[in-house]
């Protein structure tokens, strides 16, 4: 495992010339979060809004080009009533809180998932959201709202069976495929995180992240600070000079 | 619906006692906690509904509100008027060192007050209700705090079963989608007639019109503040204000009636007693 080093000596050790392109969160842990506290359930997703700020700005930080989180699954829609309608009022807020800093920040706003079938209220927020950071340059944040990768893969091949119908010289291939994916114009993960020490996939970016490094930590979603995400970085950067070097012993010698 | 009883009874015996014969520093002492927790649910369900608040100076002013009471005996509740100026003018100017943001201001200062005044002003209207002798025409604090309470509890026991009988058309089908018009009329009903007899059996007198009055005042405030707390409730997404009895919910939950039923109550007494 990694040394534990201080968030300065992480942020030190860093090398910014290698930083992964894309990092990618199923941000898993809210439920539990809350029930250890004897709070409600939904009191963990809101304290996960908190956790959320921490990431966007570690990666900011660290001058990541793009963060995908996990945010509403195609599967939470079975969750009781109150906690979906307390996630989607919790995403409203989000969007009418966060826009001035997001902006500030020169955050791109970006959303995977079939977003028409959100409330139209949430659909409208989006929108507006999307629109007014559009032309930011910073940090693209991707939000995978009501987001399924076998979904994805449904409706991208269904888009491509359309389009071979209508073209000759049709010829699958990857890149084709992932052209049509909701992530088209996105690099692939290389780092996805997971929270609250599940080592799964959950249906998320099933296609893309076919050669992402896995980190899981223990820690639950709600508690995720900078800190974390600079240990993942650090980690995934550790774990790559191994792959390139047999016989390269290590600085720590682990 | 099982536990929901039991706890019921569970807690029937010792609450008849804090009730009816405890000594004021000890009434005042469970008062306290309980406006504590109160507080402290509410306080959750502020959060959850995304605002931000001032908890500990809820705690501080909540305990004061309550503790204020006991002089206030002796003096026509001018501390209680005094305190409430005072909260009024120094939680705004409090709430502007202790925000971050200034786009938080408005709800930080609103919800601390109101909460101030919706948990622990009403609540605390029980301890002037059991000791201060008001209307002792009518009846002793004892039992003018058990003729509140019986009121109450048969408002809710008595609209719950009709409602689950003969319930058709929902009052605010936003707020409490299994609240009915039925239910609630037959809760107002119930809870009349009970308070009249009850009151014909322990108070003192032939005040057969007065006490309809008030058990009608007590019954639809119990029902307000039934749907005030729930209507707080659904702004934050929460099914209970607590997990605090079992089967219960919250405290919050179990006494919402009270929250209104107390101060109705006090505040028509003491009308009263500056009319006669």
């Amino acid at each position: 495992m990694s040394e534990r080093l201080t968030e300065e000596q992480l942020l030190a050790c860093i090398d910014r010339s290698r930083l992964p392109h894309h990092v990618a969160v199923i941000m898993d842990g809210n439920g539990r979060w809350a029930q250890k506290r004897k709070l409600p359930r939904i009191a963990g997703h809101r304290a996960g809004m908190r956790a959320v700020r921490q990431a966007v700005e570690a990666c900011r930080q660290l001058g990541i080009p793009y963060l995908t989180l996990y945010a509403f699954s195609v599967e939470n829609w079975k969750r009781p009533q109150t906690e979906v309608d307390l996630l989607m009022a919790l995403l409203k807020e989000y969007l009418k809180k966060e826009m001035t800093e997001l902006q500030r920040q020169n955050i791109r706003l970006q959303v995977i998932g079939r977003m028409q079938e959100l409330p139209k209220g949430v659909q409208r927020d989006l929108r507006q959201a999307l629109e007014s950071t559009r032309r930011n340059t910073g940090l693209q944040l991707t939000l995978a709202l009501n987001y399924g990768a076998r979904a994805e893969l449904v409706d991208a091949f269904r888009k491509l069976m359309r389009l071979s119908k209508r073209d000759q010289k049709f010829k699958m291939s990857e890149n084709l495929i992932s052209q049509n994916l909701y992530t088209r114009g996105m690099p692939d993960p290389d780092l996805l995180i997971r929270t609250s020490g599940e080592m799964r996939l959950s249906n998320f970016l099933l296609w893309q992240a076919a050669y992402a490094e896995f980190w899981v930590t223990e820690t639950l979603w709600p508690d995720f600070t900078h800190k974390d995400l600079y240990q993942a970085v650090f980690d995934f950067q550790r774990r790559e000079r191994r792959y390139g070097g047999l016989g390269h012993s290590s600085a720590t010698g682990v | 619906m099982k536990t929901r009883v039991l706890t019921g009874i569970a807690i029937l015996i010792p609450s008849v006692y804090l009730i009816g014969w405890s000594p004021k520093w000890l009434f005042l002492a469970v008062l306290v906690v309980l406006v504590e927790r109160g507080l402290h649910e509410y306080i959750l369900i502020v959060r959850q509904t995304g605002f931000n608040i001032l908890p500990v100076v809820m705690y501080v002013s909540g305990a004061a509100v309550c503790m204020v009471r006991w002089p206030d005996l002796y003096d026509h509740g001018i501390l209680l008027w005094v305190l409430s100026w005072l909260l009024l003018l120094l939680i705004p100017l409090w709430a502007l060192r202790r925000i971050s943001h200034l786009e938080q201001y408005l709800e930080t200062v609103s919800t601390t007050l109101f909460g101030i005044f919706y948990v622990a002003f009403t609540f605390s209207c029980l301890f002037p209700l059991r000791f201060s002798g008001m209307a002792s025409d009518l009846a002793d604090g004892r039992q003018i705090v058990f003729f509140l309470f019986a009121v109450i509890c048969v408002g809710d026991i008595f609209a719950y079963f009709t409602g689950r009988a003969l319930g058709r058309k929902s009052m605010s089908p936003r707020i409490s989608p299994k609240k009915t018009w039925e239910g609630a009329l037959g809760g107002l009903v119930a809870s009349v007639i009970l308070g009249w007899v009850y009151a014909r059996c322990f108070w003192r007198g032939r005040n057969g019109e007065i006490i309809l009055l008030l058990a009608f005042l007590v019954a639809v405030a119990g029902q307000m503040g039934d749907l005030v707390e729930s209507a707080l409730k659904r702004g934050a997404h929460l099914k209970d204000s607590g997990a605090l009895l079992p089967g219960h919910g919250g405290l919050l939950d179990r006494v919402d009636s009270l929250l209104l039923g107390a101060p109705v109550l006090w505040l028509a007494l003491t009308l009263r007693s500056y009319i006669h």
